[in-house]
């Protein structure tokens, strides 16, 4: 199986984009998503992930490049769920689920009316199989950025994420970060659709970010962690779903809730194995 | 909703803010601070507190905090340096600042423990040393005391008193009645309105008390004595 992915890899320049577009976000998503689960913003994840469609459609319409369109709508979205969960009394899931429902809703029918040699269907499941050279060098570009952000910010992503009332006390401005995490998450959600697609890029988010919450002890470990987590179980994914002829982004998920549940019993967090039988965590 | 509360404290005292569940005890720290929508205005001296909100430090209730994040005693310590950083968080003479926090509060031994491994009152001293860490003037602290230990209570209670010494204005939501007089020096009596507020020796009286939390006033014949709500 690896020696029919490696001599194809040295052949074949189409897998090596793949290889390349596919570890880089996994390693992206991965380190984004520490900070999405910590801040208990998963379905937010799932929201952008879903709401850059319609501007993924708007980009080809209007001839602009992809990640303008899907930033736009991404940030939108996220505003408007933080505005109806700050200013109204509708609780924070169900602001998510009517945003996310309603702008799938249009990407789908946008994506509909363009006539593009890019498959609806490769957009929702994606296919880094077909990634070409510009698309390549766009994830690098904007995983490479969303690294050194989060390297810049880390510190106030830290105390915000832990205790962003302190963090308000203080006078720090809470909202700056939020956005900017939320502008992060994004692109990430753009990069990622060409790898696991819409529907499948909060898995990618959440689950090496999760795997890893059960057993660090500082932020900085999760983070490098769930990067090369993510990245790993990327390139697992790939060689497994390519030698297998299987869908690679469903395969990168699967293979990724595999080590989170092999993980989750032994988690010093949860002390499956080492509480008695039938005790509760103390 | 707390409304008509308007009350001055002098500086370098300790605040203890008193009433029953959903008296707005909270609600007013948390207006004060400008965490929630709230109309009017706090001062801290003769300037608006929101603009002079490097020199507050916060700590909420315990339950409020996710205590399974992954964080270490001494990098929780060091987010009170966060105050004087720039925005990308960076601060110079962090180390050493946590370190002597962290002896003042008794916790020099957990500073590589995660915050998820503390007790209850170690976890308070934790949080009293980011404080100090902080150097705020102003210290904002919601229910301190619930579910520590007595030593723990001690211990923050002396850094505290030092802290005043040191000229620090200090505003606890308190729970244990009985403490007050010993612990503080003024006292603002709330519940949904502010019922009284001056120095303890002239306002925590057994009519206020009643009144604060509802009981028949002391000169009632046959009514319980509202210092019993001490027991």
């Amino acid at each position: 199986m690896l020696q029919l992915f490696f001599t194809d890899l040295a052949e074949f320049h189409f897998l090596q984009n793949a290889l390349i577009t596919a570890v880089a976000v996994g390693i992206v998503a991965g380190v984004i998503g520490s900070f999405i689960i910590l801040r208990g913003l998963s379905l937010m994840g799932d929201a952008i992930s879903h709401a850059v469609l319609p501007g993924v459609a708007l980009s080809f319409m209007l001839h602009i490049p992809m990640v303008i369109g899907a930033a736009a709508f991404g940030i939108l979205a996220a505003t408007i769920i933080t505005l109806i969960k700050q200013f109204s009394a509708i609780k924070s899931d169900t602001a998510i689920g009517i945003t996310f429902s309603t702008f799938l809703a249009l990407g789908v029918i946008l994506i509909g009316l363009v006539h593009t040699t890019t498959n609806l269907f490769h957009i929702l499941f994606g296919n880094v199989l077909a990634v070409q050279d510009a698309d390549r060098n766009l994830t690098l570009g904007i995983a490479a950025a969303v690294l050194v952000l989060v390297g810049l910010f880390f510190k106030r992503l830290r105390l915000t994420s832990f205790d962003p009332m302190m963090a308000q006390a203080m006078g720090i401005r809470t909202n700056f970060y939020h956005f900017l995490l939320m502008i992060m998450l994004t692109l990430v959600a753009v990069v990622s659709m060409q790898s696991v697609g819409t529907i499948l890029i909060v898995a990618l988010l959440i689950t090496p970010a999760a795997t890893c919450y059960l057993f660090a002890d500082r932020l900085v470990v999760m983070v490098i962690a769930s990067g090369l987590l993510g990245g790993l179980i990327s390139l697992v994914g790939l060689v497994f779903g390519y030698t297998h002829n299987i869908a690679v982004g469903s395969c990168i998920v699967i293979l990724g809730a595999l080590v989170f549940v092999v993980c989750f019993p032994f988690s010093k967090k949860q002390h499956l194995i080492t509480r008695p039988l039938g005790g509760k965590n103390v | 909703m707390l409304q008509s509360v308007s009350f001055t404290l002098p500086a370098g005292c300790l605040v203890s803010i008193i009433g029953p569940n959903g008296a707005g005890k909270s609600t007013l720290i948390k207006a004060m601070l400008s965490l929630i929508p709230h109309r009017g205005r706090t001062l801290f001296d003769q300037q608006d507190l929101h603009a002079v909100a490097r020199h507050v430090a916060y700590v909420q209730q315990k339950s409020g905090l996710d205590l399974t994040f992954p964080i270490t005693v001494c990098e929780c310590v060091a987010l009170g340096r966060q105050a004087d950083a720039n925005a990308f968080g960076h601060v110079r003479g962090a180390t050493e600042a946590v370190a002597q926090a962290l002896a003042q509060v008794e916790m020099a031994d957990f500073a590589a423990r995660p915050l998820s491994q503390l007790s209850g009152g170690q976890l308070q001293r934790v949080l009293i040393a980011r404080c100090l860490v902080q150097n705020a003037q102003l210290l904002v602290l919601d229910e301190p005391f619930v579910g520590i230990d007595v030593q723990s209570e001690a211990a923050i209670m002396a850094v505290l008193r030092a802290q005043k010494r040191a000229g620090k204005t200090i505003l606890i939501v308190h729970h244990d009645l009985k403490t007050v007089p010993d612990y503080f020096d003024w006292v603002v009596m709330l519940n949904r309105a502010l019922i009284a507020a001056g120095p303890v020796a002239t306002t925590f009286t057994p009519d206020n008390l009643a009144a604060t939390y509802g009981l028949p006033q002391p000169a009632e014949k046959g009514a319980p004595d509202a210092s019993a709500i001490f027991h």
